[in-house]
């Protein structure tokens, strides 16, 4: 569908084309007031990402304290009323600081200048200075839905009434072992980075001192498909995934897949089958704090090696991720080319090449281009 | 991984009505050809040059012999097409190990689907399935059946029930996918299409996707050229025409032109060269636009016109 429809200009335009047309048909639904101050993004990609669902927070982060976080540029605060959790605007609807910088009691939480608080739904429910008046709605926080999946807390900024959270295989399987790394800070567009994370023609020259041999760069051939949602692929080599050094483990001819199945805009899961039928799942869920930041979490579960101590785990996982972040980081232009014809692609690239067509498929265009 | 076995073909026999059984054994004073497991596949460098992707037919169990059984396909690109034409008895072939993205899993029961020459891994799984005493039946969707491959393989089990053979799914579905069994599995290979269709029969028969295993690999088409015929290209903006020689890429062809082409792979697999398609009937080679697209898109770097030419807006 993406490379046949109105595709009026010359070659070199093509893609192009395909922009404007999308940004014409999205302008109209633009509300120029519900975009956050100072955004980074292109007005018609911030309402398209605003509609889909986004990891904010560990569920085990959140205690009684207001939680500040930043998603799409926009400022948001969590906090606990009770058993609901609570994602409002971070703003006192009175005189606009920040409700994170004030305190909670699993109740409430109360801003920090003149102690209002707010409570279940947003609601404001005490103005100090005049304990006994009514309370005008205006006082009341924009809230927006909370879900808590895969220990992490989602939301969505335009909900547009599914509760659209990707899948993740094995998650709920009483045989596997549920751990949550501790998130990482990405100085980077979230795009690049879950790319990096399914390209597998990296291992070798970048994972060298965690799991990858860097005298096996060659990557066999392998099929993407698209999926309502993103595409699969099952990528099958003899790159191995036990930790260098750790373990001896690693078995001469064993043909190792790595099960990728991607979500746009920016979750992708990676399932591995170790030998033995043993299998690691590990969710790489991209928030976008903005066009250049990253919050990056990663759920993961497995059904082997359950009781070796998750700091491990915690630890292995860092420096894996560690070693893609300077690259990522460094990559001009920061943001994502959709247009093929900006970069240059091998067969390797297949998998890039599917993300790029389903984040096309999604609408989204001008701010990718960058 | 990218050493290359050196192997000799052992004999050739003719199977069916289009296609060669080859049965491979290591070169003279090599180790034994590696064994493998029902489901596995090769790369075998053909002689015309392109790496193309058989699946081993073969009985697992017969040591260090590798069967494969080649279509002559009029769409070949050169590669099966030369194999087919040129193999014979004591001539070397390049392979690499066996690889297996289609392994048999344990169940108590196997359906096994094939289309076309699909058949060939799942002929291996037939054979170590029937070792193993499982419970298993074979469904062969093909053309022609009385000049099936395999057909003089399969009489016995034709005739014992064990084996259908049907020429279309248009004709039904395999009786046993419309009950499912939380214990069996069912195996699929054939064109896409085909196994899209029957794989989501399936789901809404009630099984579970992951009951339904398919068959990964997809020969990586790379365009050789060589036996590829000219053709013109005619451009609707100006009229212009362009003759694509022989050997030539639709987008070399037009860069010697002096008009402009974005190229990024030039494999035929980024989008970046494609363009509306307005008339005549493409070639296509790219691995990137879906059948609809095919209908009104072309890829410049790798596609060809099957007819004299095509008019590209241009």
């Amino acid at each position: 569908m993406i490379f046949v429809e109105k595709r009026p200009g010359p070659l070199s335009a093509m893609f192009a084309g395909e922009i404007i047309m999308t940004n014409a048909a999205c302008s109209r639904s633009t509300d120029a007031a519900s975009l956050p101050r100072d955004v980074t993004f292109d007005a018609d990609d911030w309402n398209i990402l605003a509609r889909c669902w986004h990891p904010v927070a560990l569920v085990r982060d959140l205690g009684d304290r207001p939680m500040g976080v930043t998603l799409l540029d926009a400022p948001l605060v969590i906090y606990r009323s009770g058993e609901d959790i609570v994602i409002a605007d971070d703003l006192c609807p009175h005189r606009g600081v920040p409700l994170s910088m004030g305190k909670g009691d699993g109740q409430t939480v109360a801003c920090a200048y003149h102690g209002f608080r707010f409570g279940a739904k947003g609601r404001c429910v005490r103005v100090p200075a005049h304990p006994d008046a009514a309370i005008p709605a205006k006082l009341n926080l924009r809230t927006y839905p909370a879900v808590e999946r895969y220990g992490l807390i989602w939301t969505c900024l335009v909900p547009g009434g599914d509760t659209k959270i990707p899948p993740m295989p094995h998650w709920d399987d009483p045989d596997y072992q549920q751990i949550n790394c501790p998130w990482i800070d990405i100085a980077g567009f979230a795009g690049r980075q879950v790319e990096g994370f399914i390209d597998v023609a990296h291992f070798a020259f970048v994972h060298t001192d965690t799991f990858a041999d860097p005298d096996n760069p060659v990557v066999p051939p392998y099929t993407p498909r698209m999926t309502h949602d993103g595409f699969e692929a099952e990528y099958r080599s003899s790159v191995g995934n036990y930790p260098i050094g750790k373990s001896d483990r690693g078995r001469p001819g064993f043909e190792w897949l790595r099960h990728f199945r991607v979500h746009v805009p920016f979750v992708a899961t990676l399932e591995i089958h170790f030998p033995d039928n043993g299998r690691l799942v590990i969710m790489n869920a991209a928030s976008p704090v903005s066009a250049r930041r990253t919050r990056m979490f990663a759920p993961m579960c497995r059904n082997f090696d359950k009781d070796l101590p998750l700091q491990d785990v915690y630890d292995f996982n860092l420096r894996v991720f560690e070693e893609d972040r300077a690259l990522v980081e460094a990559q001009k232009p920061e943001n994502l080319p959709l247009d093929p014809t900006l970069e240059a692609h091998v067969m390797a690239d297949r998998s890039s090449i599917a993300y790029r067509r389903a984040l096309r498929t999604m609408g989204l265009s001008q701010f990718f281009t960058s | 991984m990218t050493s290359f076995l050196s192997a000799v073909i052992h004999d050739v026999a003719r199977e069916g009505a289009d296609c060669i059984r080859l049965r491979l054994l290591a070169a003279e004073g090599r180790a034994p050809l590696p064994s493998y497991e029902a489901g596995a596949h090769i790369d075998v460098v053909t002689p015309a040059g392109p790496v193309r992707q058989y699946s081993l037919c073969g009985l697992p169990d017969a040591p260090g012999t590798y069967e494969l059984c080649v279509k002559r396909d009029a769409a070949s690109r050169g590669g099966s097409k030369s194999l087919f034409t040129q193999a014979k008895t004591g001539m070397g072939l390049e392979i690499s190990a066996p690889r297996n993205a289609f392994p048999l899993p344990e169940a108590s029961r196997y359906i096994l689907i094939a289309g076309g020459i699909g058949i060939t891994p799942l002929m291996a799984m037939m054979q170590t399935l029937r070792h193993r005493g499982a419970d298993w039946r074979l469904y062969y969707y093909v053309r022609d059946p009385a000049n099936a491959p395999f057909r003089q393989d399969l009489a016995q089990d034709i005739a014992s029930g064990r084996v259908t053979l049907a020429t279309s799914l248009r004709n039904g579905y395999p009786d046993a996918l419309e009950t499912p069994a939380p214990d069996a599995v069912v195996m699929l290979c054939g064109p896409n299409g085909f196994m899209d269709a029957v794989s989501s029969h399936a789901v809404s028969a009630g099984w579970r996707p992951d009951q339904v295993r398919r068959e990964h690999f997809q020969p990586v088409e790379q365009p050789t050229g060589e036996s590829d015929r000219p053709f013109e290209v005619v451009l609707s903006r100006t009229g212009r025409t362009v003759s694509v020689p022989a050997g030539q890429s639709i987008a070399y062809a037009l860069l010697d032109a002096g008009i402009d082409v974005p190229l990024s792979c030039e494999q035929g697999m980024c989008g970046a060269c494609v363009v509306p398609l307005l008339q005549g009937e493409g070639d296509h080679r790219d691995m990137i636009l879906t059948q609809d697209e095919q209908e009104r898109s072309i890829a410049l770097c790798c596609s060809r016109a099957r007819g004299s030419s095509l008019v590209l807006e241009l």
